[in-house]
């Protein structure tokens, strides 16, 4: 997900200048030019950090933790001692400068925000009675999150829409993505969301058809589809259309919040993996690809098809978030050889690539100096100074890379004591 | 300290010879006396010295002297190598108090509940916890034997806590310890009667009533039935609006945590015959209806119908006598537990009781609607024997086989297949022991060893690479453990006492078969196994008006293999052998008692529990090695004042009992800022009992007040416990 927050920063940063002495009781109407240049050709000025970042020290289901601190290039990142306990697995999703952690374990999403003081606290929380498995942020100032229970019965998904301001749930709706009932457990198809994308008043949800028996099966990974809703969605809602496209499987990949992005036009770009490895079964007989819709339609972009096999020696997007400029960071799992179901997710394969991927000029670009690695999940990814940080976890340790996405380059950082560092973010800017 | 410790010494006959036996049938519920004076040994005992035959004792002219020689198996079991505490429950009769309430106040045990009466509860020992624990009833293995099967405390005369180390007789893969539920003697005529109620509309009947038909044929009855609402307020429960939004907290009473259980059992046979010492055969039915209030980890999810029903019956027959120089013991037993989990409310209720029906019929309160069976058939089967080389040693060899079959059924959801297809596995335990006394009787040498057999075979709709299949899997393994047990009583107020065993816990057919469904199958899970170790000290002072009784055991465990379930491919997981801890630990207990009618009891326990695994769950370097293992209690103590006063011929006997827990964490200790840790806090609760006995100790009637100070307690991470309850029991014995 690309942030907005360099753009926002940048307006701020206009206006300020622009408003000169604002903080005078009696506005000046006379507006004085700045004797700057202007900072409209300048790079926006982030100062890099503080940062935030959530990082899993043990096992799948054990605690995370929130830790921020002014700089992460200095010393190993660790939670000895520091950090906001988070119980369980969560999902974290920033949106502006509000963190939402989403956990299995209790029932609960909870949001942080930076406090008067300075400091990353908590913002508030609230329950749900599914697991919230899918979100979507709507401008920097909405997060929507999806449940998607798991067991294949014809169940309504329920989408929450919450402020990310106050941390508050506005709206709460059952909406139906897609359900198939034969009466024959193993004949119909329910939808597993992939992602929630907003683009003016449509909602796009992208989904897997999985089988209504609960096995995961997903017996029509040929095709993509698109659930279009009205937006905003209310209670009861179906799709107002379901676009498919037969050139790429089911889009997404499971615990992937970002299979769907935006671009600045407006574009919507999305990925198909399609392999068993990824979780299909039986698997897409088709290749992992990239799809289009272009601004302002709502059927796919019949002349765009990207096709990343052919880019990357028969590699799948295993993972891809937008990075701006037209272009996404990316892992592709290479080496299909060893595959067995679901693992592409298995620790102890190391088979994935980070990539840059010109959406536009459909090429894809290794990120130099950055060597195979395994990444189960990766929250959606914020850019600092033109830079985006993440977590690389190999057989021998795990380290923060510091990605230069202009030159598709990355410096190795310091080493993560711990297993995973599940997103950066910044809260600050 | 509840539990008594004997020494095999003078000393103890010297302090019974202490006790004025004004009250014969009193049960003085302080001191040992509760064991000396038990009233159904008393009576009998005059009339039945034959029960005693096998002591070898001769010598009945006084009581005192039968009281305690009758005894002679208790003496002789406290006096072996084993660590053993022996909880003798007539203490706690009079009072309202179950089986696991007992248990909890004894050092090196932490028993931690999800609530009130019903409730689910994990007792660990030593450190050691689960499954990893077996328990018992007169020597006959429980597992598997459901929740419905509870044993009030006034159907127990004693329970055996085996700590670390388990002697063969108790055929089992008992990774940590065993339980061993005693129930009383079979040839005493006796009455005892109980009801009680108290706070949450709880109410709870008992009777146990045992006859000698004519000489050697008996009949006992024993059977009970409880119920509690559990309505107590919950403390820091979310407040929250329509859309779930958390405002704040809240205090709100729980309503859907009403339990109801009851059982009967009947026993029936003859005893002290040529051909047997007890022949008999027994039939147990229990059945209970326990409501849920809320998912185990936490109270976010609120439940108003979600229940589960508990049918069990049991048949067993059982066989024992004792020749000249050896002795066999038997038993063949049968039974079935079906288990049923009722979600089928579409329903979504809040903490006040409210509840909005679901849009979607397909969801029930937790998951889909369900109404899932679990049928186990169970049957078990023991021959052991024992041999006498001479005055002072034996041997002693020990067979038992334990076979599950388990079936399930989902009445409302047909996409739950989890044991569709019948399941069996089937355990055998051999044990070999020499047990030999030297140096005038005062070593005492146990040496055993434990072969481990165990097959099964698991059928399941299995998805192998997403083809569904039937898949018939069968295992088969071996593994033997060994042990010993060595007690050296230096003088006749000091013993010492060691103990090791090698010991392993097998894997439940789910763990090495997988459910079918999102478990898969690991052929290459083993055991869990330990190396248990006990070295204790045990002294014992006395003076004219005093008698003191110092215990401390430091005990070590070095588990591994411990079984996990990985969740490593999203969807589908397997159990791990992953695991490796290591325990240090150590257990006092003192216990005084002076002027017969004042006592002290007190215990602490202070283990430390450490991650010894270099790799964790995903095989990954483990950043935690070396550290305490996160949410375990590894500090606590108990203790219990008594007083009673004789008033004319009745006896007021007042009771204070004060139990603490140290805070510990949830998670890791020494990840993320202290101030943001989520933990257990410290638990501080005092108990007041009162009980008053008449009639010639015929009627019994107490008071008892629970956390009188309504203090806020978990043992569990944000599931609060009761606070303040008074409960009335009313009991007679006769």
């Amino acid at each position: 997900m690309f942030n907005l927050k360099t753009l926002s920063l940048l307006i701020a940063s206009l206006s300020l200048t622009a408003c000169g002495g604002g903080g005078s009781s009696t506005p000046d109407p006379v507006i004085t030019p700045p004797p700057t240049p202007t900072p409209a050709v300048e790079e926006p000025v982030v100062e890099p950090g503080p940062f935030t970042f959530a990082i899993k020290t043990a096992g799948e289901g054990e605690a995370e933790y929130l830790v921020t601190q002014t700089s992460i290039s200095n010393e190993a990142l660790s939670a000895d001692g520091v950090g906001i306990e988070q119980q369980g697995w969560n999902f974290y999703y920033p949106v502006g400068n509000t963190l939402f952690v989403s956990g299995y374990e209790n029932f609960e999403t909870t949001s942080y925000k930076v406090n008067d003081d300075g400091d990353v606290e908590k913002l508030t929380s609230f329950v749900f009675d599914n697991p919230l498995v899918m979100f979507g942020s709507v401008d920097d100032t909405t997060l929507l999150a999806s449940d998607a229970p798991s067991d294949g019965t014809h169940t309504t998904r329920t989408l929450y829409t919450v402020d990310a301001d106050t941390g508050k749930v506005t709206d709460k709706v059952n909406y139906t993505i897609h359900d198939f009932d034969t009466g024959t457990p193993g004949e119909g198809t329910v939808a597993w969301p992939t992602a929630l994308v907003v683009r003016d008043d449509l909602l796009f949800v992208p989904f897997q058809k999985l089988d209504d028996q609960g096995w995961y099966a997903t017996p029509e990974a040929d095709t993509a589809f698109v659930a279009v809703f009205d937006y905003p969605v209310v209670d009861g809602a179906q799709p107002i259309k379901i676009i498919s496209d037969d050139r790429a499987s089911n889009i997404g990949v499971n615990g992937v919040t970002s299979s769907m992005i935006k671009v600045d036009n407006g574009d919507l770009y999305t990925m198909s993996n399609g392999a068993e490895s990824a979780g299909f079964s039986p698997a897409s007989t088709k290749v992992s690809a990239i799809l289009r819709i272009n601004d302002g339609e709502t059927e796919f972009d019949a002349n765009y098809y990207f096709d990343i096999e052919a880019a990357t020696d028969g590699g799948k997007l295993f993972w891809f978030d937008y990075v701006g400029d037209n272009k996404a960071i990316a892992r592709i799992v290479i080496n299909e050889e060893e595959t067995a179901p679901w693992s592409a997710f298995a620790k102890d394969l190391i088979t994935q690539k980070l990539v840059i991927i010109d959406l536009v000029a459909k090429t894809v670009t290794d990120v130099h100096d950055v060597p195979l690695h395994q990444k189960r999940y990766t929250s959606p990814v914020e850019i600092v100074d033109g830079k985006v940080y993440v977590s690389v976890e190999t057989e021998e340790s795990a380290h923060v890379y510091e990605v230069d996405i202009e030159n598709a380059t990355a410096t190795k950082g310091v080493e993560i004591m711990g297993k995973t560092i599940k997103g950066f973010y910044d809260l600050y800017h | 300290m509840f539990f008594v410790q004997f020494s095999p010494s003078s000393l103890l006959s010297t302090f019974v010879t202490k006790i004025r036996f004004r009250y014969l049938k009193i049960v003085k519920p302080m001191l040992l006396v509760g064991l000396i004076l038990n009233p159904y040994l008393v009576v009998s005992a005059s009339e039945s010295a034959a029960m005693f035959k096998d002591t070898k004792i001769t010598d009945t002219e006084s009581i005192e002297k039968i009281a305690v020689l009758g005894r002679d198996s208790t003496k002789k079991l406290l006096s072996s190598g084993f660590k053993v505490d022996l909880l003798l429950t007539e203490e706690f009769k009079n009072s309202n108090y179950n089986l696991t309430q007992i248990l909890q106040r004894s050092p090196g045990i932490t028993v931690r509940q999800n609530g009130g009466l019903g409730s689910e509860f994990n007792l660990a020992l030593n450190g050691l916890s689960g499954n990893q624990i077996r328990y018992f009833f007169d020597g006959i293995p429980m597992e598997d034997f459901g929740s419905a099967l509870n044993f009030p405390a006034n159907l127990v005369e004693k329970i055996e806590i085996y700590k670390g180390v388990v002697p063969i007789t108790l055929g089992a893969d008992a990774l940590g310890g065993a339980i061993n539920i005693i129930t009383p003697e079979l040839n005493q005529e006796l009455v005892d009667l109980s009801y009680t109620y108290g706070s949450f509309n709880t109410h709870k009947a008992t009777a146990f009533v045992q006859t000698d038909l004519n000489n050697d044929y008996f009949l006992r009855v024993s059977a009970n039935a409880e119920h509690s609402d559990n309505n107590y307020w919950m403390n820091n429960v979310s407040e929250i609006d329509k859309f779930g939004n958390v405002l704040g907290t809240m205090r709100v009473k729980r309503f859907n945590d009403q339990y109801s259980a009851a059982m009967v059992n009947i026993k029936s046979g003859v005893t002290n015959t040529w051909y047997a010492d007890e022949l008999s055969l027994s039939v147990t039915h229990a059945a209970n209806r326990n409501n849920e209030q809320h998912p185990t980890t936490s109270i976010n999810e609120v439940f108003g119908k979600y229940h589960t029903d508990n049918q069990t019956t049991l048949l067993s027959t059982l066989y024992k006598k004792s020749f000249s120089d050896f002795s066999v013991n038997a038993y063949l037993l049968s039974g079935s537990v079906n288990e049923t989990t009722n979600d089928s409310y579409s329903r979504d209720y809040d903490w006040h009781g409210q509840f909005k029906e679901k849009q979607d019929k397909a969801q029930g309160e937790l998951a889909s609607r369900s109404k899932f069976t679990l049928k186990d058939n169970v049957f078990r089967a023991s021959l052991s024997g024992q041999y006498y080389l001479s005055d002072n040693s034996n041997i002693s060899l020990n067979y038992s086989a334990n076979y599950l079959k388990r079936k399930g059924k989902d009445n409302l959801n047909a996409n739950n297949v989890a044991f569709s297809l019948p399941n069996w596995i089937r355990k055998s335990v051999i044990g070999l022991a020499f047990d030999s006394k030297a140096l005038n009787q005062a070593l005492n040498i146990n040496i055993f060893a434990k072969h481990y057999i165990f097959t099964g075979e698991i059928n399941a709709e299995e998805s192998i690479n997403f083809n569904l299949q039937n898949i018939k899997t069968h295992i088969d393994f071996n593994n033997t453990g060994y042990g010993t047990a060595l007690s050296y009583q230096v003088n006749p107020q000091f013993l010492l006492k060691a103990s090791y065993e090698n010991t392993y816990r097998l894997p439940q057919a789910q763990e090495i078969l997988g459910t079918g469904q999102y478990v898969r199958p690991n052929a290459h899970l083993n055991p869990e196994q330990s190396h248990n170790m006990n070295l204790g000290a045990k002294f014992e002072f006395s003076s004219e008006n005093t008698f003191s009784l110092f215990e401390t055991n430091v005990f070590y465990r070095d588990s591994s293999d411990f079984i996990y379930y990985v969740p490593d491919r999203v969807v589908y997981g397997q159990y791990k052998n992953l695991q490796k801890v290591e325990t240090t630990g150590i257990e006092s207990s003192y216990y005084l008692t002076f002027y017969d009618n004042y006592s002290v009891q007190f215990n602490a326990t202070y283990q430390d529990l450490l991650n010894k695994s270099r790799l964790d769950t995903d095989g990954d370097r483990d950043f935690n090695y070396n550290n305490r293992m996160p949410n375990e209690p590894y500090l606590f103590a108990n203790i219990r004042l008594s007083a009673s006063f004789d008033i004319a011929n009745d006896q007021l006997t007042l009771f204070w009992t004060t139990a603490f827990i140290e805070k510990f964490f949830l998670n890791w200790e020494g990840s993320g800022n202290q101030d943001d840790k989520l933990y257990i806090p410290k638990q501080l609760t005092h108990d007041i009992d009162i009980q008053y006995m008449f009639a010639d100790g015929d009627y019994n009637l107490s008071l008892s007040a629970r956390n009188i100070f309504d203090a806020e307690i978990y043992d569990n991470f944000n599931i609060e416990k009761p606070g303040r309850a008074f409960y009335l029991k009313f009991r007679y014995v006769y």
